[in-house]
């Protein structure tokens, strides 16, 4: 999850914002023999916080907007709570599907970092791949036509193939762990320093390459995952660990928002 | 005469509800409506009828009161004596208390109690309005509807709901009651189809509330949108003489997921039937949610049927589209065909021993040595019982193999072909048919009404894995409570009955969990079990037998509970035995005979412990009059012939002899009576009858019997 994701939608403040994200999940890869599934695959992401009452349509006209006459499409949502259980975020909503093919996952943030969230932010995430295969009315993302002479394939298909292989076959557990543990190391002494920083040192303190760390250990979990080399217990527990970083960065940026803002506004209020 | 009723229509409008939801919640609306409606006095006759479609929860009354009626209600005040003075004037008290109630103080009654004399005022309760009372309890009943996890979208502090409430219609003999749900204000608009209808369509009232929206493409009632569904599937599967895949599930599905539901066919490369059909079938039903096509014999055809929510397929894109997701899905099932067989079902083994069934007890690795271990026991067990086809090579393997898949990506992706996936593979990479099918079966059966593994094999193993999930989970104390039983014990129990009574398999309960119990204690993580244990998971297997005869209804319940009582170590000879009281129960001597050892029972209850009065055998000298003497000596003929019958398996035979016995204990009711003065007359007379009821209820213990109940 990208800060602008997992930071922006915490905390009362108005908030939106749109991006394309690379998006990884190693259990996905299927070596670019698959039209439509990828370990890699781009998202666009929106977050609308908070949430407008008519957003269901402002997404459907954005269908439209790139091209697809609604009527002659099946498009529904069907429900499809989502979750993150490593960064203690979940929401309630649908995938949307378009004849069948899921094309976006539409949530209703309730909690990130395992706070509550108030207001409600609603995000949306694209599946560009997908929907630029079904525009182009290709059959595979990788025949989707990226410029004048190249395929999607030429672009990207070797990185799937190779990353397909490294996460089901190359990663070696052992150094995967290290790295996990490094990465959950350097979060942590990051955060033990901010509970012990003093006010002004904590404006500016890095707690975004604690959350950069999470965001890391987070991964390696799932290619641990997707290697098959833990056991339902340990995922339990490595899950845990992930999650403790991610509401401790969660709590403490809010904490540290707040803190800028209430001593902006005091500085404001000086000149 | 001013019309005292009016319609009601109430329309929750939601972003898409989730499916498997709506007909709960229908359900639920109906029963919170009418409770409100009626405690609050104004059903006039009829009830609410609800609907419920993707984007809508709706309720319509057609007979509500305007108006409560007013009702007139007597309030006490203080007693009379302290009402009125010794002159009979009114008292401060009195006046005080007529005054509160606006009435003069002679308008008061006087009214008489068990307490003495009390003044009292009249008081006419005026009735409300509905529209009052309604704005009062819809807030209340909408969030009375229960939801498995609902949420918020107005604010931490606003409204909870299943998805966000995003307009609503109520109204009251055609006028709006006042409600606001979220933020949204309730008014006279619903919303038609999100793409064919109109945004906005005018209610007034329940009549045109469902055809206001039909014009608009929305079936309110779940029955249209099944019946236009099940036309249009037969329709298209006859095009191509096909049949439909039968799934009363998906069925179910699709009629909450749309709210104008056409059918489209699509097909798909013929290639991928090399697929099993189970897995073709999953694919489409869990990802796709398509009904599949059989030809004639019941193969598959490369056909599919996909449920859709217009009216048609305009340009044809959408059915392309369909086509297009179903190849990627049937590719990735072969991906995971293909990578799953890298290597064999065996190889996954180690795998198993990283998954953990129970934290305290252990993994699955070990699950699977313990449940070898028993399915080896219970194939022995058959076999010594000249059951040939019992093999314990077989059971062996089979449950080796039976947890496998559970590591596999096929099973990862679709859960429930757990057993099924390990099956498959097993078949493919040459394993004996019998071994591959048990490794299929072995965790049905899944409910009361599925049915049980298909061979002997199979039966071992689904036997020896439901015993060892029970007799773990009760040792460690994982014992289902109410609606908490997390690893389904209850359908394990039920799963271990079904199997035993309808392959009539000999197995004694108590040497199974004895067992099992075991070893639990001799293998990996080797567990210590309480003594209690045992007896704690034959009871609970017991109360679940007698749940799965009474739904199969070929026995009445006391009969069950009468051959339970008798014993129950083989369900399947108790079954006999209670087929057997079934059939003699009309017979003219046993229910009588059923009372009179129910009466027996009570008498010696009432005598107090038997170290009080019983005697070491009974002593033909102390018997005082014929009766006894009789009933003594008919009951040892009968006994003698009863146990050679019961010996033979001839359990009517046996209960017929029985029941034969009743003219003499008739007659010694009759003319005897058991508690004497005289103490051994007394002692061996309730020696007597103890002996005859433990005699006499080894088939089925009549006092179990409900006398009068139809057999």
């Amino acid at each position: 999850m990208h800060p602008e994701t997992f930071l922006r939608v915490l905390g009362p403040e108005p908030y939106q914002v749109v991006y394309v994200q690379p998006s990884r999940r190693p259990a996905d890869g299927r070596y670019g023999e698959n039209p439509n599934r990828l370990f890699k695959h781009h998202q666009l992401q929106v977050i609308l916080k908070p949430s407008p009452s008519n957003i269901q349509d402002l997404y459907l006209k954005s269908l439209s907007a790139i091209g697809l006459r609604l009527a002659e499409h099946d498009v529904r949502f069907e429900e499809d709570n989502w979750e993150s259980p490593t960064l203690g975020a979940w929401g309630m909503g649908w995938q949307v599907l378009l004849d069948g093919l899921e094309i976006t996952q539409f949530t209703y943030f309730q909690q990130s970092g395992g706070l509550d969230l108030d207001p409600v932010s609603v995000e949306l995430t694209y599946g560009l791949d997908r929907i630029c295969a079904y525009l182009q009315g290709v059959d595979s993302v990788y025949d989707v036509r990226w410029s004048a002479n190249r395929t999607y394939g030429q672009v990207r298909l070797l990185e799937e193939q190779e990353f397909s292989a490294y996460n089901f076959e190359y990663a070696d557990p052992v150094v995967t762990r290290t790295l996990f543990e490094l990465h959950e190391k350097e979060a942590k002494q990051l955060l033990e320093k901010y509970r012990k920083a003093d006010d002004k040192e904590k404006i500016r303190f890095p707690l975004l390459a604690a959350y950069d760390h999470c965001l890391k250990c987070s991964h390696l979990f799932n290619l641990l995952d997707s290697r098959g080399v833990i056991s339902t217990t340990e995922r339990a527990q490595l899950i845990g660990r992930v999650r403790q970083i991610a509401c401790r960065v969660a709590a403490d940026h809010l904490g540290q928002q707040t803190g800028v803002a209430s001593s902006a506004a005091s500085s404001g209020g000086k000149q | 005469m001013k019309a005292t009723t009016t319609d009601f229509v109430f329309e929750i409008g939601c972003e898409e509800i989730p499916a498997g939801m709506l007909p709960g919640a229908a359900k639920e609306l109906k029963v919170i409506l009418e409770k409100y409606l009626t405690t609050h006095n104004l059903l006039d006759n009829g009830g609410v009828e609800t609907f419920a479609a993707p984007r809508r929860l709706a309720a319509t009354c057609a007979n509500v009161r305007i108006k409560q009626a007013d009702e007139t209600k007597e309030v006490m005040g203080p007693p009379k004596s302290a009402s009125f003075d010794s002159a009979g004037k009114p008292t401060r008290a009195a006046e005080g208390f007529a005054q509160k109630f606006g009435i003069p103080v002679d308008k008061l009654l006087l009214v008489a109690t068990p307490k003495g004399e009390y003044i009292a005022a009249q008081q006419i309760i005026h009735g409300k309005s509905a529209s009052q009372i309604l704005e009062e309890v819809l807030p209340r009943a909408v969030k009375e509807i229960p939801w498995p996890r609902s949420m918020y979208w107005t604010g931490a502090t606003g409204l909870h709901f299943i998805r966000p409430v995003r307009w609503v219609v109520a109204l009251l003999g055609g006028k709006p009651v006042r409600l606001t749900l979220g933020d949204a204000m309730a008014g006279k608009f619903s919303a038609g189809h999100r793409f064919l209808g109109k945004s906005k369509v005018q209610i007034s009232g329940a009549k045109d509330y469902g055809q206001k929206l039909r014009a608009s493409f929305v079936l309110v009632r779940a029955e249209d949108r099944r019946k236009k569904i099940e036309t249009k599937l037969r329709h298209l599967a006859a095009g191509k003489g096909l049949h439909v895949h039968e799934d009363a599930h998906l069925m179910d599905l699709v009629t909450y997921l749309n709210e104008f539901p056409t059918a489209i066919l699509g097909g798909f490369d013929p290639s991928f039937l090399d697929l099993p059909d189970e897995i073709l079938i999953t694919v489409m039903r869990d990802h796709q949610k398509y009904f599949a096509l059989e030809k004639k014999d019941g193969s598959l055809a490369p056909h599919f049927l996909a449920i859709i929510n217009l009216d048609r397929d305009r340009a044809g894109l959408i059915r392309a589209g369909h086509e297009r997701v179903l190849r990627a899905r049937f590719a990735d099932a072969r991906f995971f065909w293909q990578t799953d067989q890298k290597c064999r079902l065996a190889d996954y083994l180690p795998k198993l021993g990283a998954v953990t069934f129970q934290t305290k007890l252990g993994s699955y690795g070990d699950k699977v040595e313990r449940v070898r271990a028993l399915a080896r026991w219970i194939a022995e067990q058959w076999f010594a019982s000249s059951i040939p086809q019992a093999s314990v090579a077989s059971a062996d393997r089979a449950a080796e193999l039976a947890k496998c898949d559970l590591v596999t990506d096929m099973v990862r992706e679709f859960t429930e072909l757990q057993g099924i996936v390990g099956g498959l593979y097993a078949k493919s990479q040459g394993e004996p048919e019998d071994v591959a099918w048990a490794v299929y079966d072995h965790y049905k059966p899944a409910a009361l009404d599925d049915s049980i593994p298909r061979n002997i094999t199979g039966q071992a193993v689904a036997l020896a894995d439901k015993l060892d999930s029970l007799v773990g989970c009760f040792a460690v104390g994982l014992i289902p409570s109410g609606s908490s039983d997390p690893f389904a014990l209850r359908r394990a129990a039920m799963g271990v009955v079904k199997i035993l009574i309808e392959t009539k398999l000999p197995l004694s309960l108590s040497l199974a969990v004895a067992r099992s119990i075991r070893t639990l204690g001799s293998l990996p993580p080797k567990i210590n079990v309480n003594v209690m244990v045992e007896k704690q998971v034959l009871d609970f297997i017991l109360e679940r037998a007698r749940f799965v005869l009474k739904e199969r209804g070929s026995v009445a319940h006391d009969e069950i509970n009468a051959a339970l009582a008798a014993g129950a170590d083989d369900l399947v000879d108790a079954v006999r035995r209670a087929e057997a009281v079934k059939a003699i129960r009309k017979t003219r001597n046993f229910e009588p005979l059923a009372i009179s050892f129910k009466r027996i029972r009570k008498i010696l209850e009432k005598a107090g412990p038997e170290s009080g009065w019983k005697l070491s055998a009974v002593r033909p000298d102390f018997f005082a009059e014929e009766a006894e003497r009789q009933l003594h000596s008919q009951a040892a003929a009968v006994s003698r012939l009863a146990e050679q019958h019961k010996r033979e398996g001839r359990y009517r035979e046996a209960l017929q002899d029985i029941a034969g016995l009743r003219p003499a204990v008739d007659k010694f009711f009759e003319e005897v009576m058991v508690m004497a003065e005289e103490e051994q007359v007394r002692k061996n007379r309730l020696t007597m009858l103890s002996d005859l009821l433990a005699q006499f209820s080894t088939i089925a213990d009549f006092s179990e019997i409900v006398a009068g109940e139809k057999g």
